[in-house]
């Protein structure tokens, strides 16, 4: 009992801020919501229509490649930096603050100088290749449909690799130094350890980490917006940006923008369902 | 691992390779900034300059005298450190309950919270601006509070539980024969114990808040009384002849987030470790 | 904070008319919500609520307008016309790109302001809607009485059918502007008197990427589609709508448009390679940093080189979009009108603060700075010496206002037309994006327009 009366407050609080817009949310997914006309049930044909429709499938398809492609990128990288960081040199702690610095300062204010220097015209980066002889004509970083793509997952990993290095590198400063030491006096080489006790070691961080990041970037509507608000085109219209133009732009109809979220929930789900066990598997060994 | 590496010719490798991810992730940011301090003249040329030839604070009047922006930063201050008290206050009492108290249900609810998470605000933003009207709270800071708690509760209650789960039941045990009731003990002995938890996950929340867009965008009607990220928006696409101002807005909304980081690093890096090592 | 702070862009310090919202107050209601949430800090937070119906206060929100000048007027006159009157009114203005979230938003709850200024094509979807006050009548006929007559395509503008639903504000004809020394440089004529053709093949010999010249500088996207795609099917003889307001998508005429000006960044290659990602005023830029040799925008472009880069100022000329197979030379000109939401408690005082607001020396000022984006909507000002004295100005009287039309051309404005072709809408971009990035046939994805039009039909008529 006591226990209800702890969590209570929270559970009010996200009933007001989540349940209930929640529920209003699948109420609306069946009815045809256009702004400044009644509401007007619909049944399945909100569903039905998104299903039909290619720049929702579309939508589906740029944003599994986001999410995807970004976050293996990041947790790669954000591993490489962490093992290269738990080594010793001087300097370690400044750098390491330093890498950090990009994840720590605000997404809009980062994103907003990305797309300053991939100005096609008058951008940092298309000048500075330029400068090197790499390029001899400006590349449309953010125009290019082939392109668009790679440079917008180019500046979420960027932005969020550190992110995974901090993680990581507190789970590597945790493993038992002795577990080395002993496969040092077996003659282990170094690849070994690493997949023998390293990454054996890390997993459980870099788990929660992984979920956590999917999280991120299956929501993410900053970067995104804030580099190409979806475009070219559809290139880069993910399901978040999808929402919104199918509320406020094209259709102008919340039910219909309520349904592709209704639609997204069994993925989410099934994104909760592992996080769950994730963390069951976590508190099984604590 | 690599701990043996200890020669002199091992470090320097480190260290040169360090530098070039400090440089990666530095130089773009140093353009940002020096952006703020160049005149048009310096920003739209096929020649640019690594430091301003003429600094000028011209794109900062502009940014002030163009949109509200100091009010705007100001509400994002408060509406961000509200949203960070009431989750920090609540969350801490709900971590409690989920890591000390055997309760039916406990689980499902802690999978609860988390799940609420995981919900988009793309599915949120709509049905939230309804449900603010209905309330009365559309273009009130107390609104765009109350809606940021979707996703800062979650969140702040992931990360304390974790921590929490890492401080020993013992010395609570102990205080609870002396006498204490549950709320003493929660006050006299955890909490000490847990500020820095508490310190990561108010700082994760507050830069949540603080970087929030969609939902401000929105419930705040008016100009005056909105965030300063969609403040800001509206120099990115009304002309790009704006980017000292765009840069400019960059750098003061970072300066909080940057102060906050570099006081609490430790706790930040300790608070994220323990969620996710015991998430 | 200081009250100044709070005042918001371009407002005189101090001024009492122009009130801050009354919100950092804390009420007691507010208190009362706050606490009912359970949040210790949400009351932290209480901030006020509107201001509808006291009697002496208006809300009237704006979007931003492109010249900054006027960006900076507005603000001050909406402020000396409240002082005029004793009143206070919390003037807005939100950025362009915000409109949508924002108005729609504000519809829905019930919450737009007394009074608002919209662009010409989206005021049919806020009077289809029965969002408008009919009592913009009474404002409009005592402006025509007091400093009439209206010019005749501002009438056209602030009518539907035969209701009145708006008072023009301002009209704002396109323009076709061409860089006279790049053609020259290029060895070619500034095609401003010829052919479609001559246009297309000017424009290939001035352009030139790798230099830092665009050919023609013309969105494939969703920004500024009435004065580009709009005007090209005239010159083919098509439209997207007929007479009798019918909407006429699917036709051989707009296909043959269609196809001529997607060609222009798909076959022929003279259009920047990031006009698929154009916002409205990604031309305006091109242009005003010497990177284009032809754009059509509004006149704001015009303002904006008189102020800051006289020397293409110097070698600008202006014209309308030039003949084609179907007719021409033609331009569209669109404009803004305010409007009085019917949600309004404040309609007396709304059409008195309008009233005000059209006195000649609060109007004056504002056209002078407003220069060739903001045209009058009343005959007095048409000999004003910034339209008869100034040479580019003059051009456009001479050249563009002759051929000019309004949108709608041959129709008149609907509640059907504006659904598919408000710039927010998004749906001409789609169309021209889905070929120029999806490389769909124009066939198809002028087919997919006429798919969105007869829905539009069916629910909001014709």
């Amino acid at each position: 009992m006591l226990g209800w009366l702890f969590t209570a407050p929270a559970l009010v609080v996200l009933a007001v801020a989540v349940g209930y817009p929640l529920l209003l949310a699948i109420w609306y997914s069946f009815h045809q919501k256009i702004f400044g006309l009644p509401a007007e049930f619909v049944g399945l044909g909100n569903f039905l229509a998104n299903i039909a429709d290619p720049r929702f499938r579309n939508a589906v398809v740029t944003t599994v490649i986001y999410t995807v492609v970004a976050v293996a990128f990041k947790c790669c990288i954000g591993f490489a930096v962490a093992l290269l960081l738990n080594r010793e040199f001087p300097m370690r702690g400044v750098l390491r603050s330093l890498i950090l610095l990009s994840w720590a300062l605000p997404e809009i204010a980062v994103v907003l100088g990305w797309n300053w220097l991939l100005n096609s015209q008058w951008g940092a980066l298309n000048l500075v290749l330029t400068r090197l002889g790499i390029i001899n004509e400006n590349v449309y970083w953010l125009s290019d449909p082939g392109l668009v793509l790679p440079t917008v997952i180019a500046v979420d990993v960027w932005r969020t690799f550190p992110f995974f290095t901090i993680v990581i590198l507190a789970g590597l400063q945790n493993i038992n130094k002795e577990l080395y030491e002993a496969a040092a006096v077996d003659g282990a080489s170094a690849v070994r350890r690493f997949w023998h006790i390293t990454l054996p070691q890390v997993v459980p961080v870099l788990s929660v980490a992984l979920v956590l990041a999917t999280i991120w970037n299956l929501n993410d509507f900053a970067t995104i917006w804030f580099l190409t608000r979806g475009g070219p085109g559809t290139s880069t219209e993910v399901l978040s940006i999808y929402t919104y133009q199918v509320a406020f732009s094209s259709l102008n109809d919340l039910g219909r923008a309520a349904s592709v979220s209704t639609l997204a929930m069994p993925l989410l789900a099934l994104l909760i369902v592992l996080l769950v066990k994730v963390s069951r598997r976590r508190e099984a060994e604590v | 691992m690599m701990l043996h590496s200890r020669g002199a010719v091992g470090k320097a490798v480190s260290l040169a390779l360090a530098l070039v991810v400090v440089v990666i992730v530095i130089l773009p940011l140093y353009w940002m900034a020096i952006t703020a301090f160049k005149p048009g003249s310096e920003i739209y040329t096929a020649q640019p300059t690594l430091w301003p030839q003429e600094p000028t604070l011209e794109g900062f009047r502009s940014l002030f005298q163009r949109i509200p922006f100091a009010e705007q930063v100001g509400n994002s201050l408060v509406v961000a450190l509200s949203a960070t008290a009431l989750a920090t206050v609540v969350s801490t009492l709900a971590a409690y309950g989920l890591t000390r108290l055997r309760f039916r249900g406990r689980n499902v609810l802690a999978g609860l919270f988390f799940s609420a998470y995981l919900v988009p605000v793309a599915v949120l933003f709509i049905p939230v601006f309804l449900m603010m009207q209905v309330l009365g709270l559309l273009n009130t800071f107390s609104g765009l509070v109350l809606a940021y708690q979707s996703f800062t509760i979650p969140f702040s209650v992931w990360m304390l539980r974790g921590y929490f789960l890492g401080i020993p039941v013992e010395l609570e045990e102990a205080a609870r024969l002396d006498g204490c009731n549950r709320l003493q003990a929660l006050h006299r002995i955890v909490l000490p114990l847990a500020a820095p938890g508490i310190m990561a996950s108010a700082i994760l929340s507050f830069t949540l808040a603080w970087n929030e867009f969609l939902l401000a965008v929105v419930i705040m009607t008016q100009q005056r009384d909105t965030t300063a990220p969609v403040g800001l928006q509206s120099f990115l696409f009304a002309d790009s002849a704006h980017w000292s101002e765009l840069m400019g807005g960059a750098i003061i909304m970072g300066i909080p987030v940057l102060i906050l980081y570099l006081l609490a690093q430790r706790y930040i890096v300790s608070g994220l470790t323990a969620g996710s090592v015991r998430g | 904070m200081a009250a100044s702070e709070l005042a918001g862009p371009g407002i005189t310090p101090g001024s009492p008319a122009v009130t801050t919202n009354t919100s950092r107050r804390f009420s007691r209601r507010d208190f009362l919500k706050a606490s009912s949430l359970g949040g210790v800090a949400l009351s932290l937070a209480g901030c006020g609520s509107g201001s509808a119906g006291n009697g002496r206060q208006l809300s009237f929100w704006s979007v931003t307008p492109f010249v900054d000048a006027v960006n900076d007027l507005l603000p001050r006159t909406v402020s000396t016309v409240a002082d005029r009157l004793g009143i206070e009114v919390d003037f807005q203005m939100i950025p362009n790109e915000q409109q949508a979230a924002r108005f729609q938003t504000a519809a829905e709850s019930g919450q737009l302001p007394d009074l608002f200024m919209l662009e010409e094509v989206e005021i049919p979807r806020y009077s289809g809607r029965g969002l408008l006050s009919p009592a913009v009548r009474d404002a409009y006929a005592r402006i025509g009485e007091e400093h009439g007559p209206w010019v005749p395509s501002a009438e056209d503008l602030a009518t539907i059918g035969a209701d009145v639903v708006a008072v023009p504000f301002v009209l704002q004809p396109w323009m076709a502007y061409y860089r006279q020394d790049l053609f020259d440089r290029a060895g070619v004529q500034v095609p401003v008197t010829g052919t479609l053709d001559d246009l297309l093949r000017a424009a290939q010999a001035v352009h030139d990427p790798a230099g830092g010249v665009q050919g023609l500088a013309v969105p494939m996207s969703d920004a500024d589609a009435p004065g580009h795609i709009g005007v090209v099917n005239w010159l083919f003889g098509g439209g997207w709508q007929n007479e009798q307001g019918e909407l006429t998508i699917d036709t051989p005429q707009n296909l043959a448009a269609l196809t001529w000006y997607t060609d222009l960044y798909t076959r022929h290659r003279v259009v920047p390679q990031d006009a698929t990602s154009y916002a409205p005023v990604s031309n305006n830029t091109a242009y005003l940093n010497g990177q284009a040799a032809f754009i059509v925008n509004t006149g704001s472009v015009m303002t904006s080189l008189r102020d800051e880069r006289p020397d293409i100022y110097e070698t600008t000329v202006v014209g309308p979009w030039p003949e084609g197979p179907g007719g021409g030379p033609a331009m569209a000109t669109g404009g803004a009108a305010i409007m009085i939401a019917e949600t309004s408690e404040n309609t007396g005082l709304a059409i008195d603060f309008i009233a005000e607001l059209y006195r000649e020396e609060h109007l004056r000022p504002i056209l002078e700075v407003w220069g060739a984006e903001g045209f009058p909507v009343l005959e007095r000002y048409a000999d004003m010496p910034l339209f008869t004295d100034d040479p580019r100005l003059r051009q456009i009287t001479e050249t563009i206002v002759p051929v000019a039309r309004s949108d709608y051309w041959p129709g008149e404005s609907s509640p059907a037309y504006s659904e598919v072709f408000a710039e927010n809408a998004g749906n001409v971009g789609q169309m021209l994006t889905s070929i120029c990035v999806s490389g769909v046939p124009p066939q198809e994805a002028l087919a997919g327009l006429a798919a969105v039009a007869h829905r539009a039909s069916e629910r909001f008529g014709g």
